[in-house]
């Protein structure tokens, strides 16, 4: 039977995707305008991610079209380029992952137990058929934007609106530098997912990514001026997981304490979805090649991302992300762009060809 | 078959002594002679198998007082045509037919001269009568039951299902056994490749024998190692009929009062038919109670774990007080108390259900006393872990079809809890979740019409909507939108 | 393959749930729990006192908690920490810590190493109370406590009633870190006191410690606190005593316009005649002059101390950063130097059971 996933499902995934890593538990150095670059991303977010899905769409016609070995290999060179890129993010992110256990809940257990558990999730994730991801995913979507509304509706009471005044004190650079993180990192990522699931879309699904990635980019600005009114400016900027602290010390009842717990919780969910969609576009390409190919596949990233996340253990993985923006702007948005360009030039050029009266 | 040949003699004698020496022990087996004119027939038959006022009435009375014609090759059309007064004749001449004939309960004529033998069918054994089915009573609606015999559930159906297009198809099963199936279904409503999954799986069963429609059930089920099951068992015609007029195809095994449907997915575990005799906001709240009681069942004792080994903060003080009290002296770790009691609940359980109705009160009561209050007080095992697994066992009891899911899926996550407390839950939940909704069942996925999973299908499953604002025939397997998936 | 693939998979599924994961695996039974602490400082040391919950008396869990005390001492902060474990048998876990007691000479000297300890570890949970003693925290710890036996808990409960009488403020110690570390604002915290109940040395906690940057600079009593907690947003409580009639606050408001050289405050509170009469429009203009002139005083006070506690250099730096900018520099003087005008609207209703 053939993978069949919805728009709907789409714009699910992509929420859960570019929510639920970095987003829920924050990322260190938060400015007071941190929640002005997701507001602009917010508006980044929508040709860009318009622009994956033409990509995908008119690839699909390229590859249609295409003569020859020149395009397959192309392409397969291409998977194993983004696949790295992919491996890596997974790498990170399962870095972040452990820091994060180490640094809060599980502080005296040795990183191979959250990565091994990490990743034989993430295998799980990667290798199963694009409709049981969807509805999986879409589980998992529920309960992220029950935690966000709740989490919002919770804290209400203690916000101090006036905290995320005055906004630029000090100048644009601690806005860009999230700005530019941002669209790196979650943005820049969203590449993996519209191009991994786009054979299983039908009919027209732009409308819906572009939904998807624009809600999650509003919920991100809610949360981080949220949680800069809770903490304030400059407290929030002394922790390194900043949403998590915030939602320390949001008081709903006695009974109920550390409802932290709860950010974590979301951020255990989500991050194995995020890592295993952007492995999909390697597992896709090796279903392609031979039947079963998938596991392999995803067994080898999945071991290859572990052993370099423990290699890095006493690297900081902050200085790591930071280094790698550039080189991810240029592999997941430029390039993209570039392509996609390129693309529409020659369906424009062909449509021409075809609407000029043939000379015989 | 070394005793006998392929086709039978035209020797009236030599067929019926043949018959005598390979059942020469069996005394149910009789053979009664008659004459029919000049002609020399032998009835055989099996006591306790057979209508004898049937043979009596219609095949011996008629044959005696008649006189059959002379030439042997039309002896035997006569006795059928105008002798026998029976709706069921046949004639066979081949030994293996005759022989299946006759242990299943018609009646062999043999007539000399004649090469062929007549089959009569005059069954009539003794079967069990109507009666609910302890697995599945309800308050209010139907109250038959399914029995044994596969005619007297098809006539069942039939009632139910007026309408020619209630097809059957026949087919057996066992090469010992030769047990009696038979696959049923709606045309036009059922889809045409479940059907024709389900026919190709049924054709490649190789057993022995198939004494109940588990054996069908497990043999042609897929992903054999879930837990879940992907094939529906149930013995009450009502539900059957509803399934057929859903979509599904049913199985109906002679010998078994358990009739198979498919596909079967997730959200039937948590259905039952009463919900649809009963009104819909009664029924919406049980369907919930249903799912949060799985829920809870699987999660409650793993929670708590995981909140009293790794996560003692999220606890209130007073409560983490109270629980660090009642575990002084207890010599187990939490993990180990929680899986003795587990144990022990599964014990009790299956004890119970095992054992006769006299011995339940007396047994229940010691289970209380000595495993709750003395277990506590001599500080074997703290309170409020007690409390957990009992609450954990009962609420595992409102779905009995996902009982199976429970026992596994507690063990596994109590498991994960301990090794990374919440994080290890969670990553457990995701791990049986994928573990879900990878799994089909003939082709639909098991996740089919659970809300959100498939947008706009959540008429028939956490709440049950009224009939009149289900969709069309408010059935959601029907037509296009599962047939094509 | 089938087969070795199953076993492969059962033996790692075991090895990995049944072994590790012990390193972060704590049973309830095996910890400690602290429920407060107290900090002073000795010479050049740190004097800690840690209350921590024993056994109860009675049997199983129906007794009440019990408490007992360790003291120990260390040169830093950690130093000192690390010591109390030598004297407890099990693990302490500080994840319930609710209250922090800091004497009064430790606060004098600063408190932000305290507050940057608990910022820094994980266990510690941001939503603990600090509270300054007025005297030393030790004598405050070992204070019988009237309800329970764990004074910790005692103290908490006696900062949440505060909430609706306003004698002291209930501050956060993530609300206090943010309040030191913003500028325009100061950190203030609760002021506890022993006093004797029925010849027992017994809690009591009311006004409030203020602090210049992280040291200790001076205190208010009660009413000036109640004003305090006015200005600095919530006029949800409090009572105003005027001769022998006590008004209680129902609701009310406060806006404060804040610019470099001067600073307006509006109030409008609603309050119900609590005892005494109630004589309209006489009693509400007494109690504007009263209010008015309360709250000059309190100001006055602190612009004296040069502690901007409710917050007016936060104010203007919100409403206009372009000025704030130019005071940033020397905020604590120019808050000396601002003029401040006050202007109460309170008006009277009547709540109680009989007419007058």
């Amino acid at each position: 039977m053939k993978e069949q996933i919805t728009g709907k499902q789409l714009a699910y995934l992509l929420l859960v995707f570019l929510m639920g890593g970095g987003a829920t538990v924050g990322l260190r150095n938060a400015d007071r305008d941190s929640w002005i670059a997701y507001a602009l991303l917010m508006l980044l977010s929508a040709p860009v991610l318009y622009m994956y899905h033409r990509l995908a769409v008119l690839r699909a016609e390229y590859a249609a079209d295409a003569r020859g070995k020149t395009f397959e290999r192309l392409s397969a060179a291409a998977a194993g380029v983004y696949g790295l890129a992919a491996v890596g993010m997974n790498a990170l992110m399962l870095d972040f992952f452990c820091d994060f256990l180490s640094s809060t809940a599980l502080t005296h257990t040795s990183r191979l137990m959250p990565v091994v558990f990490m990743s034989v999730t993430v295998f799980i994730l990667a290798v199963c058929r694009s409709d049981a991801a969807a509805r999986i995913c879409t589980v998992i979507f529920v309960l992220t934007l029950l935690f966000a509304v709740l989490a919002l509706a919770a804290a209400l009471p203690q916000l101090d609106f006036g905290a995320v005044l005055p906004v630029f004190e000090n100048g644009v650079a601690g806005m860009t530098d999230a700005l530019f993180t941002a669209a790196a990192m979650q943005l820049g990522f969203a590449f993996f997912p519209v191009t991994a699931l786009a054979p299983a879309l039908k009919g027209k699904w732009g409308g819906y990514a572009v939904c998807g990635g624009a809600a999650a980019c509003l919920i991100m600005t809610v949360h981080s001026a949220r949680d800069i009114m809770l903490l304030g400016y400059p407290l929030i900027s002394l922790y390194r997981f900043p949403a998590y602290t915030a939602m320390e010390v949001v008081h709903v009842s006695e009974l109920t304490q550390r409802l932290e717990m709860l950010t974590a919780i979301v951020y255990v969910m989500c991050q194995p979805v995020k890592a295993a969609l952007c492995l999909r576009l390697l597992t896709n390409a090796a279903e392609k090649r031979r039947q079963g190919g998938r596991y392999a596949a995803a067994a080898a990233a999945v071991a290859l991302a572990a052993g370099i996340t423990m290699l890095i253990k006493n690297v900081d993985g902050y200085r790591i992300m930071r280094a790698a923006r550039m080189p991810a702007i240029i592999l997941l948005i430029a390039l993209p762009a570039a392509y996609w360009a390129a693309l529409e030039l020659r369906r424009l050029l062909r449509k021409n060809k075809k609407t000029s009266p043939p000379f015989e | 078959m070394q005793s006998f040949p392929e086709k039978i003699s035209a020797v009236m004698r030599e067929n019926v002594e043949r018959m005598k020496e390979y059942f020469h022990l069996d005394k149910t087996v009789k053979y009664h002679f008659f004459s029919a004119g000049k002609a020399e027939c032998c009835v055989v038959f099996i006591d306790g198998m057979t209508n004898s006022a049937l043979i009596n009435e219609y095949v011996i009375k008629p044959a005696a007082q008649a006189s059959l014609k002379a030439a042997p090759e039309e002896r035997l059309a006569h006795l059928e045509k105008d002798v026998v007064q029976a709706g069921e004749t046949s004639q066979q001449e081949s030994w293996s037919e005759l022989l299946q004939a006759l242990v299943r309960g018609d009646s062999l004529v043999f007539c000399d001269g004649c090469a062929r033998a007549l089959i009569v069918g005059s069954k009539g054994y003794e079967r069990r009568s109507i009666s609910e089915p302890d697995g599945e009573v309800v308050m209010k609606g139907p109250r038959e039951g399914l029995t044994e015999v596969l005619l007297s559930n098809i006539a069942m159906l039939r009632r139910k299902v007026c309408s020619e297009k209630l097809r059957f198809e026949f087919f057996e099963l066992g090469e010992t056994t030769k047990t009696a199936c038979c696959i049923c279904y709606i045309d036009g409503t059922a889809d045409a490749r479940v059907l024709a999954e389900l026919r190709e799986r049924a054709g490649r069963i190789r057993i022995d024998g198939v004494l109940d429609s588990n054996y069908v059930t497990e043999l042609i089920r897929e992903n054999r190692f879930s837990p879940f099951r992907n094939v529906g068992t149930t013995e009450r015609p009502d539900i059957v009929a509803a399934k057929l007029l859903e979509g599904r195809a049913a199985m109906l095994v002679d010998g078994s009062p358990v009739a198979i449907t498919v596909p079967h997915i997730f959200i039937e575990h948590l259905q039952s038919n009463e919900d649809y005799y009963i009104s819909f906001y009664f029924a919406g709240i049980n369907r919930m109670l249903r799912l949060i009681g799985f829920l809870l069942s699987v999660s409650i004792a793993p929670v708590y774990i995981a909140m009293v080994t790794h996560h003692h903060e999220l606890l209130p003080t007073t409560l983490l007080v109270m629980i660090s009290h009642a575990r002084q002296g207890v010599p187990f770790s939490s993990l180990s108390e929680a899986l003795i009691l587990l144990l022990a609940f599964e014990v009790m359980r299956e004890a119970g259900s095992r054992m006769p109705s006299q011995m339940g009160q007396t047994l229940s009561v010691v289970g209380a006393l000595v495993v709750g209050q003395a277990a506590v007080a001599a500080s074997m095992v703290s309170a409020p872990m007690l409390i957990v697994i009992a609450f954990s066992g009962v609420t595992g009891l409102i779905s009995p079809k996902l009982k199976s899911v429970v026992i596994i899926a507690c063990v596994g996550l109590i498991l994960m809890a301990d090794a990374m407390g919440m994080y290890g839950y969670v990553m457990g939940m995701i791990w049986l979740a994928a573990n879900l909704a990878s799994q089909r069942s003939f082709g639909v996925p098991m996740l089919a019409s659970v809300p959100l999973m498939e947008a706009g299908d959540g008429e028939d499953s956490f709440v049950r909507a009224p009939f009149n604002r289900m969709k069309k025939f408010g059935r959601f397997l029907a037509g296009e939108k599962h047939g094509k998936n | 393959m089938g087969r070795i693939k199953a076993a492969v998979l059962l033996l790692l599924a075991a090895a990995l749930t049944l072994t590790p994961g012990c390193a972060d695996l704590n049973e309830s039974d095996k910890l400690t729990i602290v429920p407060g602490l107290g900090f002073d400082r000795e010479g050049g040391e740190y004097a800690l006192i840690t209350e921590i919950v024993s056994e109860p008396e009675a049997e199983g869990s129906a007794g009440k908690p019990q408490s007992s005390l360790i003291d120990s001492r260390g040169r830093t902060i950690t130093e000192a920490i690390n010591n109390n474990i030598l004297l407890s048998g099990n693990i302490l876990y500080y994840a319930h810590v609710q209250v922090i007691v800091i004497g009064r000479e430790a606060a004098e000297r600063g408190i932000w190493e305290y507050i940057d300890y608990v910022n820094g570890q994980n266990s510690f949970r941001l939503m603990l109370r600090p509270i300054v003693a007025d005297g030393s925290a030790a004598e405050l710890m070992q204070a019988k406590a009237l309800k329970t036996d764990v004074s910790s808990f005692e103290l908490r409960e006696i900062l949440a009633s505060n909430e609706r009488i306003y004698r002291a403020p209930d501050i956060p110690i993530y609300r206090l870190a943010n309040d030191i570390l913003e500028e325009g604002i100061e950190g203030i915290l609760p002021l506890a006191h022993i006093e004797d109940n029925q010849g027992e040395p017994t809690s009591k906690i009311a006004g409030t410690a203020l602090f210049v940057g992280d040291r200790l600079a001076g205190t208010l009593d009660e009413t000036e606190t109640q004003y305090l907690l006015w200005l600095r947003g919530k006029v949800e409580g409090g009572t105003v005593t005027l001769g022998k009639d006590v008004f209680e606050v129902i609701e009310g408001k406060t806006s404060l316009e804040c610019g470099r050289n001067t600073v307006k405050i509006k109030l409008s509170v609603r309050m119900s005649a609590e005892e005494g009469s109630f004589d309209g429009e006489r009693t509400e203009r007494e109690l504007k002059e009263l209010i008015e002139s309360d709250i000059a005083g309190l100001v006055k006070k602190l612009q004296t101390l040069g502690c901007d506690a409710a917050g007016f250099g936060r104010r203007l730096k919100r409403a206009n950063a372009g000025e704030w900018r130019e005071v940033a520099e020397n905020w604590r003087e120019q808050f000396g130097r601002l003029e401040v005008t006050v202007a109460a609207e309170p008006s009277v209703t009547v709540f109680k059971r009989t007419n007058r």
